[in-house]
Protein backbone atom coordinates (compact mmCIF):
# COMPACT_ATOMS: atom_id res chain seq x y z
CA UNK A 1 0.00 0.00 0.00
CA UNK A 2 1.75 3.23 -0.58
CA UNK A 3 2.16 6.15 1.74
CA UNK A 4 2.57 9.46 0.86
CA UNK A 5 3.48 12.59 3.21
CA UNK A 6 2.56 15.70 2.06
CA UNK A 7 4.01 19.14 3.38
CA UNK A 8 4.88 17.68 6.60
CA UNK A 9 5.86 19.87 8.93
CA UNK A 10 5.80 18.52 13.01
CA UNK A 11 7.07 20.82 15.74
CA UNK A 12 7.85 19.20 19.20
CA UNK A 13 6.90 20.98 22.16
CA UNK A 14 5.32 23.72 20.01
CA UNK A 15 4.61 27.01 22.30
CA UNK A 16 7.31 26.65 24.86
CA UNK A 17 11.09 27.72 25.25
CA UNK A 18 11.68 23.95 23.83
CA UNK A 19 10.17 24.21 20.36
CA UNK A 20 11.80 22.19 17.95
CA UNK A 21 11.09 22.17 14.46
CA UNK A 22 12.00 18.53 13.83
CA UNK A 23 10.35 18.23 10.47
CA UNK A 24 10.44 20.52 7.66
CA UNK A 25 7.92 20.56 4.45
CA UNK A 26 8.66 16.18 4.25
CA UNK A 27 7.09 15.44 0.22
CA UNK A 28 7.23 11.38 -0.19
CA UNK A 29 6.01 8.72 -1.92
CA UNK A 30 6.62 5.43 -0.95
CA UNK A 31 5.30 2.95 -3.58
CA UNK A 32 4.90 -1.24 -2.59
CA UNK A 33 7.50 -3.58 -2.68
CA UNK A 34 10.79 -0.82 -2.23
CA UNK A 35 13.72 -1.30 -0.26
CA UNK A 36 14.54 2.42 1.23
CA UNK A 37 17.46 3.34 3.49
CA UNK A 38 16.63 6.38 5.48
CA UNK A 39 20.27 8.24 6.60
CA UNK A 40 21.02 11.41 8.26
CA UNK A 41 23.34 12.36 11.57
CA UNK A 42 22.00 12.41 15.33
CA UNK A 43 18.84 14.09 15.35
CA UNK A 44 18.41 15.18 12.00
CA UNK A 45 14.44 13.85 12.09
CA UNK A 46 14.72 10.04 10.83
CA UNK A 47 12.85 8.79 14.07
CA UNK A 48 10.59 11.42 14.31
CA UNK A 49 9.88 11.24 10.23
CA UNK A 50 8.74 7.01 10.31
CA UNK A 51 6.65 7.67 13.50
CA UNK A 52 4.72 9.79 11.21
CA UNK A 53 3.92 6.84 8.71
CA UNK A 54 2.58 4.69 11.45
CA UNK A 55 0.21 7.27 12.70
CA UNK A 56 2.26 7.71 16.32
CA UNK A 57 3.06 11.20 15.67
CA UNK A 58 0.37 13.49 14.59
CA UNK A 59 1.62 16.06 11.69
CA UNK A 60 2.03 19.60 12.79
CA UNK A 61 0.58 20.69 9.42
CA UNK A 62 0.26 18.69 6.44
CA UNK A 63 -1.27 15.37 5.23
CA UNK A 64 -0.41 11.64 5.04
CA UNK A 65 -2.20 9.30 3.14
CA UNK A 66 -2.29 5.33 3.26
CA UNK A 67 -3.47 3.83 0.11
CA UNK A 68 -4.98 7.03 -1.23
CA UNK A 69 -6.73 7.41 2.15
CA UNK A 70 -6.06 10.78 4.90
CA UNK A 71 -5.30 8.88 7.96
CA UNK A 72 -6.13 11.87 9.85
CA UNK A 73 -9.89 11.09 8.62
CA UNK A 74 -12.10 10.69 12.07
CA UNK A 75 -12.95 7.35 10.57
CA UNK A 76 -9.86 6.15 9.68
CA UNK A 77 -8.79 3.41 12.07
CA UNK A 78 -5.41 4.10 13.44
CA UNK A 79 -4.85 0.45 14.87
CA UNK A 80 -5.81 -0.77 11.44
CA UNK A 81 -3.37 1.28 10.30
CA UNK A 82 -0.35 0.28 12.51
CA UNK A 83 -0.29 -3.58 12.22
CA UNK A 84 -0.32 -3.28 8.37
CA UNK A 85 2.92 -0.60 9.04
CA UNK A 86 4.82 -2.40 11.25
CA UNK A 87 7.45 -0.33 13.47
CA UNK A 88 10.65 -2.02 15.00
CA UNK A 89 11.85 0.97 17.67
CA UNK A 90 15.55 1.55 18.23
CA UNK A 91 15.49 0.22 21.42
CA UNK A 92 13.84 -3.29 22.28
CA UNK A 93 13.91 -2.81 25.79
CA UNK A 94 10.79 -0.69 25.01
CA UNK A 95 8.67 -3.54 23.85
CA UNK A 96 9.94 -6.65 25.87
CA UNK A 97 7.68 -7.32 28.49
CA UNK A 98 6.46 -10.70 28.69
CA UNK A 99 7.44 -13.70 30.42
CA UNK A 100 8.40 -16.03 27.91
CA UNK A 101 9.84 -14.84 24.24
CA UNK A 102 6.83 -16.93 22.51
CA UNK A 103 4.00 -15.23 24.61
CA UNK A 104 5.55 -11.49 24.30
CA UNK A 105 5.56 -12.49 20.03
CA UNK A 106 2.18 -13.24 20.31
CA UNK A 107 1.19 -9.72 21.32
CA UNK A 108 0.73 -7.97 18.55
CA UNK A 109 -1.37 -10.92 16.27
CA UNK A 110 -3.37 -11.26 20.00
CA UNK A 111 -4.11 -7.35 19.87
CA UNK A 112 -5.15 -7.71 15.80
CA UNK A 113 -7.82 -10.19 17.33
CA UNK A 114 -6.96 -13.33 14.88
CA UNK A 115 -7.95 -16.93 15.95
CA UNK A 116 -5.51 -18.92 18.49
CA UNK A 117 -4.25 -21.19 15.56
CA UNK A 118 -3.54 -18.02 13.34
CA UNK A 119 -2.06 -16.34 16.04
CA UNK A 120 0.38 -19.49 17.09
CA UNK A 121 1.12 -20.17 13.27
CA UNK A 122 2.35 -16.20 12.67
CA UNK A 123 3.61 -16.28 16.22
CA UNK A 124 6.13 -19.25 15.16
CA UNK A 125 6.61 -18.17 11.79
CA UNK A 126 7.94 -14.75 12.41
CA UNK A 127 10.14 -16.40 15.55
CA UNK A 128 11.88 -18.69 12.96
CA UNK A 129 12.15 -15.96 10.57
CA UNK A 130 14.45 -13.92 12.28
CA UNK A 131 16.38 -17.11 13.42
CA UNK A 132 15.99 -17.19 17.25
CA UNK A 133 16.93 -20.87 18.53
CA UNK A 134 13.92 -23.41 19.71
CA UNK A 135 16.13 -23.38 22.89
CA UNK A 136 15.10 -19.80 23.27
CA UNK A 137 11.24 -19.89 22.89
CA UNK A 138 10.10 -20.36 26.64
CA UNK A 139 13.26 -18.02 28.08
CA UNK A 140 12.37 -14.78 29.18
CA UNK A 141 13.43 -11.80 26.70
CA UNK A 142 14.94 -9.78 30.07
CA UNK A 143 17.64 -12.66 30.01
CA UNK A 144 18.71 -12.57 26.31
CA UNK A 145 21.57 -10.82 25.13
CA UNK A 146 21.14 -7.51 22.91
CA UNK A 147 21.19 -9.32 19.78
CA UNK A 148 18.65 -11.41 21.08
CA UNK A 149 16.25 -8.86 22.81
CA UNK A 150 16.57 -7.37 18.69
CA UNK A 151 15.74 -10.39 17.22
CA UNK A 152 13.20 -10.87 19.15
CA UNK A 153 11.56 -7.63 18.80
CA UNK A 154 11.95 -7.63 14.88
CA UNK A 155 9.53 -10.65 15.35
CA UNK A 156 7.04 -9.43 17.23
CA UNK A 157 6.68 -6.68 14.30
CA UNK A 158 6.51 -9.15 11.55
CA UNK A 159 4.22 -11.95 13.21
CA UNK A 160 1.68 -9.01 12.42
CA UNK A 161 2.66 -9.15 8.98
CA UNK A 162 2.97 -5.66 8.09
CA UNK A 163 2.52 -4.24 4.31
CA UNK A 164 5.22 -1.80 5.17
CA UNK A 165 8.23 -2.85 7.99
CA UNK A 166 9.83 -0.20 9.15
CA UNK A 167 13.16 -0.84 11.08
CA UNK A 168 14.57 2.25 13.44
CA UNK A 169 18.51 1.51 13.63
CA UNK A 170 17.90 -2.49 13.87
CA UNK A 171 21.78 -2.98 13.92
CA UNK A 172 22.48 -0.97 16.90
CA UNK A 173 25.38 -2.36 19.17
CA UNK A 174 25.37 -6.15 17.15
CA UNK A 175 28.73 -7.85 15.89
CA UNK A 176 29.20 -7.43 12.44
CA UNK A 177 28.24 -10.65 11.85
CA UNK A 178 24.79 -9.99 13.48
CA UNK A 179 24.19 -7.50 11.76
CA UNK A 180 24.77 -9.44 8.56
CA UNK A 181 22.82 -12.12 9.72
CA UNK A 182 19.66 -9.89 10.73
CA UNK A 183 19.76 -7.74 7.66
CA UNK A 184 20.26 -10.76 5.41
CA UNK A 185 16.95 -11.82 7.06
CA UNK A 186 15.20 -8.65 6.61
CA UNK A 187 15.99 -8.76 2.55
CA UNK A 188 14.94 -11.89 2.20
CA UNK A 189 11.56 -11.41 3.93
CA UNK A 190 11.36 -8.25 1.56
CA UNK A 191 12.19 -10.17 -1.52
CA UNK A 192 9.99 -13.44 -0.31
CA UNK A 193 6.84 -11.43 0.70
CA UNK A 194 7.16 -8.59 -1.15
CA UNK A 195 6.88 -5.90 1.47
CA UNK A 196 8.33 -2.52 1.85
CA UNK A 197 10.84 -1.62 4.02
CA UNK A 198 12.33 1.12 5.58
CA UNK A 199 15.53 0.86 7.08
CA UNK A 200 17.31 3.40 9.22
CA UNK A 201 20.78 3.63 9.59
CA UNK A 202 24.16 5.27 10.57
CA UNK A 203 26.16 2.46 8.26
CA UNK A 204 26.20 3.53 4.61
CA UNK A 205 27.95 0.16 3.45
CA UNK A 206 24.77 -1.43 4.68
CA UNK A 207 22.45 0.89 2.89
CA UNK A 208 24.45 1.07 0.05
CA UNK A 209 24.20 -3.46 0.08
CA UNK A 210 20.63 -3.60 0.82
CA UNK A 211 18.15 -0.63 -0.69
CA UNK A 212 17.03 -0.02 -3.70
CA UNK A 213 16.19 3.88 -2.90
CA UNK A 214 18.28 6.04 -0.41
CA UNK A 215 16.67 8.89 1.51
CA UNK A 216 19.38 11.49 3.12
CA UNK A 217 17.64 14.18 6.19
CA UNK A 218 19.32 16.70 6.78
CA UNK A 219 18.76 19.22 9.90
CA UNK A 220 14.85 18.04 9.07
CA UNK A 221 14.19 18.01 5.56
CA UNK A 222 15.16 15.70 2.78
CA UNK A 223 18.11 16.47 1.32
CA UNK A 224 18.61 13.42 -1.25
CA UNK A 225 16.54 11.12 -2.60
CA UNK A 226 17.95 8.64 -5.22
CA UNK A 227 19.52 5.15 -5.60
CA UNK A 228 22.02 4.58 -3.27
CA UNK A 229 24.95 5.13 -6.76
CA UNK A 230 23.27 9.12 -7.21
CA UNK A 231 22.93 9.83 -3.91
CA UNK A 232 26.75 8.52 -3.04
CA UNK A 233 27.83 10.57 -6.16
CA UNK A 234 27.23 13.51 -3.62
CA UNK A 235 29.44 12.43 -0.99
CA UNK A 236 31.43 16.37 -0.56
CA UNK A 237 27.93 17.57 0.00
CA UNK A 238 27.43 14.44 2.37
CA UNK A 239 30.48 14.65 4.06
CA UNK A 240 29.59 18.42 5.23
CA UNK A 241 26.53 17.49 6.54
CA UNK A 242 28.02 15.06 8.90
CA UNK A 243 27.96 11.81 6.96
CA UNK A 244 29.96 9.74 4.22
CA UNK A 245 29.88 7.95 1.05
CA UNK A 246 30.58 4.07 1.82
CA UNK A 247 34.89 3.28 1.92
CA UNK A 248 34.79 1.76 -1.83
CA UNK A 249 33.61 4.78 -3.64
CA UNK A 250 36.56 6.93 -2.34
CA UNK A 251 38.82 4.01 -3.12
CA UNK A 252 37.31 4.43 -6.54
CA UNK A 253 37.78 7.93 -6.34
CA UNK A 254 41.68 7.66 -5.55
CA UNK A 255 41.23 5.00 -8.80
CA UNK A 256 39.85 7.94 -11.14
CA UNK A 257 42.40 10.37 -9.90
CA UNK A 258 45.55 8.53 -10.38
CA UNK A 259 43.99 7.67 -13.82
CA UNK A 260 42.11 4.03 -14.24
CA UNK A 261 39.02 3.79 -15.40
CA UNK A 262 36.83 3.06 -12.84
CA UNK A 263 33.38 3.69 -12.55
CA UNK A 264 31.14 4.23 -9.95
CA UNK A 265 30.14 1.60 -7.23
CA UNK A 266 28.92 1.73 -4.04
CA UNK A 267 29.46 -2.35 -2.57
CA UNK A 268 32.81 -4.27 -2.35
CA UNK A 269 30.81 -6.86 -4.80
CA UNK A 270 30.20 -4.13 -7.59
CA UNK A 271 33.92 -2.87 -7.35
CA UNK A 272 35.22 -6.01 -7.55
CA UNK A 273 33.59 -6.71 -10.54
CA UNK A 274 34.28 -2.95 -11.80
CA UNK A 275 38.11 -3.83 -11.25
CA UNK A 276 38.19 -7.14 -12.40
CA UNK A 277 36.53 -6.11 -15.35
CA UNK A 278 39.15 -3.65 -16.43
CA UNK A 279 42.13 -5.42 -15.16
CA UNK A 280 40.72 -8.09 -18.03
CA UNK A 281 40.51 -5.91 -20.58
CA UNK A 282 44.34 -4.90 -20.19
CA UNK A 283 45.24 -8.28 -20.37
CA UNK A 284 43.58 -8.95 -23.59
CA UNK A 285 45.56 -5.42 -25.04
CA UNK B 1 0.94 13.99 25.04
CA UNK B 2 2.34 12.76 28.16
CA UNK B 3 5.33 15.07 28.14
CA UNK B 4 3.00 18.09 28.39
CA UNK B 5 2.66 17.17 31.97
CA UNK B 6 4.52 19.81 34.23
CA UNK B 7 5.34 19.33 37.77
CA UNK B 8 7.68 22.40 38.72
CA UNK B 9 8.31 23.19 35.28
CA UNK B 10 11.26 25.41 34.74
CA UNK B 11 11.88 28.17 32.01
CA UNK B 12 15.13 29.00 30.99
CA UNK B 13 15.80 32.97 31.03
CA UNK B 14 18.37 34.98 31.79
CA UNK B 15 16.65 36.95 34.46
CA UNK B 16 17.46 39.12 37.83
CA UNK B 17 15.11 36.44 39.58
CA UNK B 18 16.80 33.59 38.04
CA UNK B 19 20.39 34.69 38.85
CA UNK B 20 18.86 34.87 42.65
CA UNK B 21 20.60 32.73 45.32
CA UNK B 22 18.07 29.98 45.66
CA UNK B 23 18.11 30.40 49.64
CA UNK B 24 16.64 33.85 48.72
CA UNK B 25 13.87 32.51 46.43
CA UNK B 26 12.95 29.96 48.81
CA UNK B 27 12.95 32.41 52.01
CA UNK B 28 10.97 34.99 49.63
CA UNK B 29 8.24 32.45 48.20
CA UNK B 30 7.56 31.30 52.05
CA UNK B 31 7.68 34.40 53.17
CA UNK B 32 4.97 35.79 50.44
CA UNK B 33 2.44 33.16 50.96
CA UNK B 34 2.69 33.59 54.63
CA UNK B 35 2.01 37.67 53.90
CA UNK B 36 -0.95 36.74 52.27
CA UNK B 37 -2.69 35.37 55.05
CA UNK B 38 -2.06 38.44 57.05
CA UNK B 39 -4.39 40.81 55.56
CA UNK B 40 -8.20 40.89 54.78
CA UNK B 41 -8.80 44.11 53.20
CA UNK B 42 -8.80 45.59 49.64
CA UNK B 43 -5.33 47.48 50.35
CA UNK B 44 -3.37 44.32 51.43
CA UNK B 45 -4.23 42.67 47.97
CA UNK B 46 -3.07 45.93 45.88
CA UNK B 47 0.35 45.88 47.57
CA UNK B 48 0.56 42.09 47.42
CA UNK B 49 -0.74 42.84 43.79
CA UNK B 50 1.67 45.03 42.79
CA UNK B 51 4.52 43.40 44.58
CA UNK B 52 3.65 39.95 42.45
CA UNK B 53 3.57 42.18 39.42
CA UNK B 54 7.22 43.48 39.91
CA UNK B 55 8.53 40.11 40.36
CA UNK B 56 6.63 38.74 37.33
CA UNK B 57 8.24 41.43 35.31
CA UNK B 58 11.61 40.94 36.63
CA UNK B 59 11.19 37.26 36.05
CA UNK B 60 11.07 37.73 32.41
CA UNK B 61 9.10 34.71 32.11
CA UNK B 62 6.15 35.28 29.34
CA UNK B 63 2.57 35.81 31.26
CA UNK B 64 1.10 33.45 29.65
CA UNK B 65 3.54 30.84 31.28
CA UNK B 66 2.55 31.70 34.33
CA UNK B 67 -1.31 31.84 34.02
CA UNK B 68 -1.02 27.83 32.52
CA UNK B 69 -0.15 26.86 35.99
CA UNK B 70 -3.44 28.52 37.09
CA UNK B 71 -5.24 25.66 34.93
CA UNK B 72 -5.07 23.13 37.85
CA UNK B 73 -7.20 24.53 39.72
CA UNK B 74 -9.62 26.08 38.07
CA UNK B 75 -12.05 23.58 39.63
CA UNK B 76 -10.80 24.54 42.92
CA UNK B 77 -11.68 28.40 42.53
CA UNK B 78 -15.06 27.99 40.77
CA UNK B 79 -16.10 26.24 43.83
CA UNK B 80 -14.91 28.62 46.38
CA UNK B 81 -16.45 31.46 44.29
CA UNK B 82 -19.29 30.00 44.06
CA UNK B 83 -19.70 28.56 47.79
CA UNK B 84 -18.74 32.20 49.05
CA UNK B 85 -21.20 33.75 46.89
CA UNK B 86 -24.19 32.09 47.85
CA UNK B 87 -23.71 31.25 51.15
CA UNK B 88 -22.21 33.83 52.60
CA UNK B 89 -24.70 36.34 54.85
CA UNK B 90 -24.95 39.76 55.05
CA UNK B 91 -26.78 42.82 52.95
CA UNK B 92 -28.58 40.65 50.62
CA UNK B 93 -28.13 42.61 46.52
CA UNK B 94 -30.25 39.60 45.01
CA UNK B 95 -32.52 36.94 46.09
CA UNK B 96 -34.16 33.83 44.80
CA UNK B 97 -35.45 31.03 47.23
CA UNK B 98 -32.69 30.31 49.57
CA UNK B 99 -30.00 31.47 46.96
CA UNK B 100 -28.99 34.93 47.44
CA UNK B 101 -25.95 37.43 46.87
CA UNK B 102 -24.46 39.68 49.06
CA UNK B 103 -22.18 42.10 49.28
CA UNK B 104 -19.88 40.37 51.58
CA UNK B 105 -20.65 37.12 49.76
CA UNK B 106 -19.09 38.96 46.47
CA UNK B 107 -16.09 40.36 48.42
CA UNK B 108 -15.03 37.42 50.13
CA UNK B 109 -15.44 35.54 46.31
CA UNK B 110 -13.02 38.08 45.18
CA UNK B 111 -11.21 37.79 47.69
CA UNK B 112 -10.55 34.30 48.31
CA UNK B 113 -10.21 33.97 44.70
CA UNK B 114 -7.45 36.60 44.36
CA UNK B 115 -5.48 34.79 47.30
CA UNK B 116 -5.52 31.38 45.41
CA UNK B 117 -4.47 33.05 42.57
CA UNK B 118 -1.39 34.92 44.25
CA UNK B 119 -0.51 31.51 45.98
CA UNK B 120 -0.67 29.33 43.26
CA UNK B 121 1.43 32.45 40.70
CA UNK B 122 3.66 33.13 43.48
CA UNK B 123 4.79 29.29 44.19
CA UNK B 124 4.87 28.68 40.44
CA UNK B 125 7.36 31.73 39.76
CA UNK B 126 10.07 30.31 42.35
CA UNK B 127 9.41 27.25 40.63
CA UNK B 128 9.90 28.38 36.77
CA UNK B 129 12.99 30.75 37.79
CA UNK B 130 15.13 27.89 39.83
CA UNK B 131 16.19 24.82 38.61
CA UNK B 132 15.30 21.57 40.84
CA UNK B 133 18.80 21.37 41.40
CA UNK B 134 19.39 24.86 42.46
CA UNK B 135 16.64 24.59 44.43
CA UNK B 136 17.82 21.37 46.35
CA UNK B 137 21.03 23.19 46.95
CA UNK B 138 19.64 26.03 48.46
CA UNK B 139 17.07 23.65 50.75
CA UNK B 140 20.37 21.94 51.50
CA UNK B 141 22.37 24.89 52.47
CA UNK B 142 19.18 26.39 54.26
CA UNK B 143 18.64 23.62 56.69
CA UNK B 144 22.36 22.79 57.26
CA UNK B 145 22.26 23.89 60.85
CA UNK B 146 19.60 21.16 61.11
CA UNK B 147 22.52 18.82 61.17
CA UNK B 148 23.13 19.04 64.30
CA UNK B 149 20.19 17.60 65.20
CA UNK B 150 20.61 14.51 63.46
CA UNK B 151 18.84 15.30 60.33
CA UNK B 152 20.03 13.78 57.26
CA UNK B 153 19.91 17.08 55.63
CA UNK B 154 22.45 16.12 52.91
CA UNK B 155 20.66 12.66 52.11
CA UNK B 156 17.05 14.50 51.73
CA UNK B 157 18.30 16.60 49.55
CA UNK B 158 20.42 14.71 47.50
CA UNK B 159 16.91 12.12 47.18
CA UNK B 160 15.04 14.95 46.12
CA UNK B 161 17.25 16.05 43.45
CA UNK B 162 17.45 12.58 41.93
CA UNK B 163 14.19 12.04 42.25
CA UNK B 164 13.45 15.84 40.21
CA UNK B 165 15.60 14.63 37.68
CA UNK B 166 13.95 10.92 37.11
CA UNK B 167 10.65 12.48 36.47
CA UNK B 168 11.06 13.98 33.23
CA UNK B 169 13.51 10.64 31.98
CA UNK B 170 10.46 8.65 33.05
CA UNK B 171 8.12 10.26 31.51
CA UNK B 172 9.78 10.16 28.42
CA UNK B 173 10.33 6.37 28.78
CA UNK B 174 7.20 5.91 29.20
CA UNK B 175 5.68 7.63 26.12
CA UNK B 176 8.54 6.07 24.14
CA UNK B 177 7.49 2.84 25.71
CA UNK B 178 3.29 3.34 24.98
CA UNK B 179 4.36 4.13 21.38
CA UNK B 180 6.38 1.24 21.28
CA UNK B 181 3.16 -1.01 22.18
CA UNK B 182 0.96 1.20 20.34
CA UNK B 183 2.83 0.35 17.09
CA UNK B 184 2.14 -3.94 18.45
CA UNK B 185 -1.58 -2.52 18.16
CA UNK B 186 -1.89 -2.06 21.80
CA UNK B 187 -4.58 0.26 22.65
CA UNK B 188 -5.10 2.48 25.32
CA UNK B 189 -8.00 4.60 24.41
CA UNK B 190 -11.05 2.47 24.40
CA UNK B 191 -12.26 -0.86 26.16
CA UNK B 192 -13.81 -1.15 29.52
CA UNK B 193 -12.37 -0.12 32.69
CA UNK B 194 -10.63 -3.82 33.40
CA UNK B 195 -9.48 -3.93 29.84
CA UNK B 196 -7.57 -0.32 30.01
CA UNK B 197 -5.96 -1.41 33.76
CA UNK B 198 -4.66 -4.64 31.73
CA UNK B 199 -3.24 -2.92 29.09
CA UNK B 200 -1.02 -0.96 31.08
CA UNK B 201 0.53 -4.14 31.97
CA UNK B 202 2.91 -4.33 28.44
CA UNK B 203 3.67 -0.24 29.73
CA UNK B 204 4.73 -1.06 33.75
CA UNK B 205 7.23 -3.83 33.28
CA UNK B 206 9.53 -2.40 30.71
CA UNK B 207 9.03 1.04 32.73
CA UNK B 208 10.33 -0.62 36.19
CA UNK B 209 12.74 -2.72 34.15
CA UNK B 210 14.03 -0.03 33.09
CA UNK B 211 13.63 2.36 35.99
CA UNK B 212 15.38 -0.28 38.34
CA UNK B 213 18.24 -0.67 35.97
CA UNK B 214 18.65 3.00 35.80
CA UNK B 215 18.72 3.54 39.26
CA UNK B 216 21.05 0.44 39.82
CA UNK B 217 23.08 2.30 36.96
CA UNK B 218 23.37 5.63 38.78
CA UNK B 219 24.22 4.30 41.97
CA UNK B 220 27.10 2.15 40.36
CA UNK B 221 28.38 5.50 38.76
CA UNK B 222 27.98 7.34 41.68
CA UNK B 223 30.37 4.67 43.58
CA UNK B 224 32.61 4.55 40.92
CA UNK B 225 33.44 8.26 41.59
CA UNK B 226 33.63 7.66 45.18
CA UNK B 227 30.64 9.15 46.38
CA UNK B 228 30.36 8.41 50.45
CA UNK B 229 26.94 10.94 51.20
CA UNK B 230 27.42 14.28 52.73
CA UNK B 231 30.20 14.28 55.23
CA UNK B 232 33.51 15.73 54.49
CA UNK B 233 31.73 16.61 50.90
CA UNK B 234 32.47 20.58 49.32
CA UNK B 235 31.11 22.07 46.51
CA UNK B 236 32.10 22.91 43.46
CA UNK B 237 29.84 26.01 42.91
CA UNK B 238 29.06 26.99 46.92
CA UNK B 239 26.50 28.99 47.46
CA UNK B 240 27.63 32.60 48.40
CA UNK B 241 25.69 35.95 49.00
CA UNK B 242 25.84 38.91 46.46
CA UNK B 243 25.01 42.34 46.29
CA UNK B 244 21.79 41.44 44.69
CA UNK B 245 20.74 38.93 47.35
CA UNK B 246 20.83 41.22 49.64
CA UNK B 247 19.31 43.67 47.89
CA UNK B 248 16.52 41.33 47.15
CA UNK B 249 15.96 40.40 51.17
CA UNK B 250 16.07 44.48 51.43
CA UNK B 251 13.19 44.22 48.99
CA UNK B 252 11.42 41.47 50.58
CA UNK B 253 11.33 43.26 54.15
CA UNK B 254 10.63 46.52 52.26
CA UNK B 255 7.38 45.00 51.42
CA UNK B 256 6.36 43.17 54.24
CA UNK B 257 6.84 46.42 56.82
CA UNK B 258 4.59 48.13 54.18
CA UNK B 259 2.20 45.68 53.65
CA UNK B 260 1.83 45.24 57.47
CA UNK B 261 2.05 49.17 58.10
CA UNK B 262 -0.40 50.08 55.73
CA UNK B 263 -2.89 47.39 56.16
CA UNK B 264 -3.10 48.09 59.92
CA UNK B 265 -3.51 51.69 59.24
CA UNK B 266 -6.12 51.31 56.78
CA UNK B 267 -8.34 49.29 59.30
CA UNK B 268 -7.42 51.96 61.80
CA UNK B 269 -9.23 54.36 59.30
CA UNK B 270 -11.76 52.67 58.82
CA UNK B 271 -12.40 52.09 62.23
N1 LIG C 1 10.14 13.82 22.43
C1 LIG C 1 10.83 14.87 21.98
N2 LIG C 1 10.62 16.12 22.49
C2 LIG C 1 11.29 17.18 22.02
N3 LIG C 1 12.20 17.12 21.06
C3 LIG C 1 12.47 15.93 20.50
C4 LIG C 1 11.80 14.74 20.94
N4 LIG C 1 12.26 13.70 20.21
C5 LIG C 1 13.17 14.22 19.37
N5 LIG C 1 13.31 15.55 19.53
C6 LIG C 1 14.19 16.44 18.77
O1 LIG C 1 13.82 16.38 17.40
C7 LIG C 1 14.96 16.26 16.58
C8 LIG C 1 14.86 15.03 15.72
O2 LIG C 1 14.93 13.89 16.54
P1 LIG C 1 14.90 12.40 15.99
O3 LIG C 1 14.79 11.50 17.17
O4 LIG C 1 13.85 12.29 14.96
O5 LIG C 1 16.34 12.27 15.34
P2 LIG C 1 17.03 11.00 14.66
O6 LIG C 1 17.37 11.39 13.28
O7 LIG C 1 16.19 9.80 14.85
O8 LIG C 1 18.36 10.87 15.50
P3 LIG C 1 19.17 9.55 15.94
O9 LIG C 1 20.00 9.17 14.79
O10 LIG C 1 20.01 10.04 17.08
O11 LIG C 1 18.18 8.51 16.36
C9 LIG C 1 16.16 16.26 17.52
O12 LIG C 1 16.73 17.54 17.48
C10 LIG C 1 15.61 15.98 18.87
O13 LIG C 1 16.31 16.70 19.84
MG1 LIG D 1 16.40 8.00 16.00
Amino acid sequence: MPIVMDHVNYIYSAGTAYEKHALKDINLTIPDGQFIGLIGHTGSGKSTLIQHLNGLIKASSGSIYFNGRDIYDEDFSMKNLRTRVGLVFQYPEHQLFETTVVKDVEFGPKNMKLPKLEVNLRTFEAIKMVGISEELYDASPFELSGGQKRRVAIAGVLAMKPEVLILDEPTAGLDPMGRDEILDQIAKIQKEQKITVILVSHSMEDVAKYVDRLIVMDHGSVQFDGTPKEVFSHYKELENMGLAAPQVTYVMQELRKKGFPAGEATTVEEAKKEILGWIGDKRKI
Amino acid sequence: MIRDITIGQYYPADSVLHRLDPRVKLVGTLTFLISLFLFNNLIGYVIAGVFLAVTIKLSRVPFSFIVRGLKTIIMLMLFTVVFNLFLTEGRILWQWKFLKITVEGIQTAVFMSLRLTFLIIGSSLMTLTTTPNQLTDGLETGLAPLKKIHVPVHEISMMMSIALRFIPILLEETDKIMKAQQARGADFEEGKLVERVKALVPVLVPLFVSAFRRANDLAMAMEARCYRGGTGRTRMKPLKYTRQDGMAYLGLVVYVVTLVGLTRLWEMLLV
